[in-house]
């Protein structure tokens, strides 16, 4: 296949927007992309311009892959058509940055590719790059009660039958957290019981739920180790698969560009 | 000391350009002054700037900005991210960049009642003794890797070879009588040649005639001889992190002089300052 290589002209935008979504359809933890937010992130950033973003096209000049560098030595961000030759493309890209990159007298070059992206961390160890850990993401919640409403409504599927008012109590609430909250997830029984006592209450510190949400703790042992306690204790497993339902299905990956 | 804290707001302010200094002198290259602009002005979500001061002087800052964040598919909320604390050295120790840090949490969520969850990028012992306190942060597992390139080995090279620490490292460190050439292979750089001949060392990005022993270094690898964990260092050996190939003589040379090499390595993979490249 003949796959072509240029700068990006304004009329792109849409289109790295649509192919950023679908390289990483599957993915979290990053900022949403959206045109205006191309444009500041990348765009106006000191170290890129228009001419810092590369992109691949295809024989019928269809946009199937682009990277975004920076003079600094930060590949800040690229994604590839899950249905194209991810390989190949990932080499051009790779080759297409480290050519803008050597005219600009950079020391080391910079890039973050999801843990699982084989295409991408074949053609980078092909062309000589060593994988290591980034800087480490942390995260909590504000509007604890929001998030789990949130999460609960989408993973409904997850959520046992039956299940009566949820009642959350936090053991540590920061000056713009509740103490206690119940997420309005009503079922056909738990309409009916919204204004009597809770049916099951889970106690937890923020850090626990935050980290049962995003999947650094795993339910089971925070409550076996105290740090979430479930009552009545016969709902102990129901509580089990409420806290299950909490947690993120999404890996995390944030690009370069993510680290603000 | 007495500080005082408040959110920098007019753009005519003149601890703006203070804030700008101070973030020049502390990053400084890609990171400086002109990157704080991008960030902070034009078409950046409510950036917050947030200083303290001293005496009528800025002696600290601490910056955020909210984005909206997926968490998974589908599901989006805003995000606050924290970043760039700073605080002067001297000033340092009386608890600003707590301070800084937790006014400008309370005014972002003021200001912007919309937030539903707080991130930040940092290390460990950060997070551990200012934003877990502060906001109950964990570590999230992550699906990134970081991956990178030196492409400058040439300069490095070079800068290490003119910097006396060689002849030095040579004298100090355990090389005399250990004569060898030696292939290292690092992951993320090109291969590199050391000479020890006669307790003079000479390093080399091209290939000599031929060489006694070679020796590859994963990141892991590198991680554990930087620890210095004889724990550490085993594991990285059996996993393949460090992989060493020679003449059991060479190898013992290479052993003897282990101290010099950890040296050489740490100045060979310590990132240049913008001032220096």
């Amino acid at each position: 296949m003949t796959l072509s290589v240029r700068l990006m002209m304004t009329s792109d935008l849409p289109k790295l927007i649509d192919l950023f979504e679908r390289a990483y359809a599957g993915y979290a933890g990053f900022a949403e992309r959206s045109v205006a937010d191309f444009h500041w992130r990348y765009l106006d950033r000191p170290d890129i311009g228009k001419e810092g973003v590369i992109v691949v096209e295809d024989v019928e000049h269809r946009l199937i892959g682009y990277v975004v560098v920076g003079t600094s030595g930060t590949i800040w961000e690229f994604a590839i058509d899950p249905d194209a030759e991810r390989q190949k493309v990932a080499s051009i890209l790779i080759a297409e940055a480290e050519r803008f990159l050597m005219g600009s007298g950079v020391d080391e070059i910079v890039l973050h590719a999801p843990v699982d992206d084989l295409d991408m961390a074949g053609a980078l160890q092909m062309a000589g790059y060593g994988g290591g850990l980034p800087i480490q993401q942390y995260l909590s919640f504000i509007d604890i009660p929001r998030v789990v409403e949130h999460i609960l409504v989408k993973h409904r599927d997850v959520l046992p039958g039956g299940l009566g008012t949820m009642e959350f109590v936090i053991r540590n609430p920061r000056a713009w957290h509740p103490e206690r909250f119940s997420p309005p997830i009503s079922d056909e029984t738990s309409a009916s019981t919204q204004r009597r006592l809770p049916s099951i209450v889970i106690k937890a510190s923020v850090e626990a739920l935050v980290g049962v949400i995003v999947g650094s703790e795993s339910p089971s042992r925070a409550v076996a180790s105290g740090r979430v306690r479930i009552t009545p204790l016969s709902k102990t497993a129901t509580g089990l698969k409420i806290l299950r339902a909490l947690r993120l299905r999404d890996p995390f990956f944030f690009t370069a560009a993510d680290v603000i | 000391m007495s500080y005082s804290y408040r959110a920098i707001d007019d753009e005519s302010d003149p601890a703006r350009q203070t804030v700008r200094d101070l973030i020049g002198s502390a990053f400084g290259g890609a990171l400086g002054p002109s990157y704080w602009d991008w960030k902070f002005h034009g078409d950046a979500r409510h950036p917050l700037v947030f200083v303290a001061e001293s005496g009528g002087e800025v002696v600290g800052c601490r910056h955020s900005l909210v984005f909206d964040l997926r968490l998974e598919a589908g599901l989006e909320v805003p995000v606050l991210i924290g970043g760039d604390l700073l605080v002067r050295p001297e000033h340092r120790g009386h608890h600003v960049a707590r301070r800084l840090a937790a006014g400008a949490l309370d005014l972002s969520i003021q200001r912007n009642p919309e937030v539903a969850a707080y991130a930040a990028f940092t290390w460990p012992g950060l997070a551990d003794h200012l934003t877990r306190p502060l906001v109950g942060t964990v570590p999230v597992p992550s699906s990134t890797r970081r991956w990178s390139k030196i492409v400058g080995w040439d300069n490095r090279i070079a800068n290490l070879s003119s910097s006396g620490l060689l002849d030095d490292a040579g004298q100090n460190r355990g090389v005399a009588g250990g004569d060898h050439t030696m292939r290292m292979e690092i992951e993320g750089a090109p291969p590199l040649w050391v000479e020890i001949r006669g307790g003079r060392v000479a390093l080399s990005g091209a290939q000599p005639a031929s060489h006694e022993v070679r020796v590859r270094l994963r990141r892991d690898g590198i991680e554990a001889l930087r620890s210095r964990s004889p724990v550490r260092i085993l594991r990285a050996v059996s996993n393949g992190g460090i992989r060493v190939r020679g003449r059991p003589r060479h190898l013992r040379e290479v052993l003897g002089a282990r101290r010099f090499y950890t040296r050489v390595l740490q100045e060979l993979l310590k990132k240049p300052s913008p001032s220096s490249r």
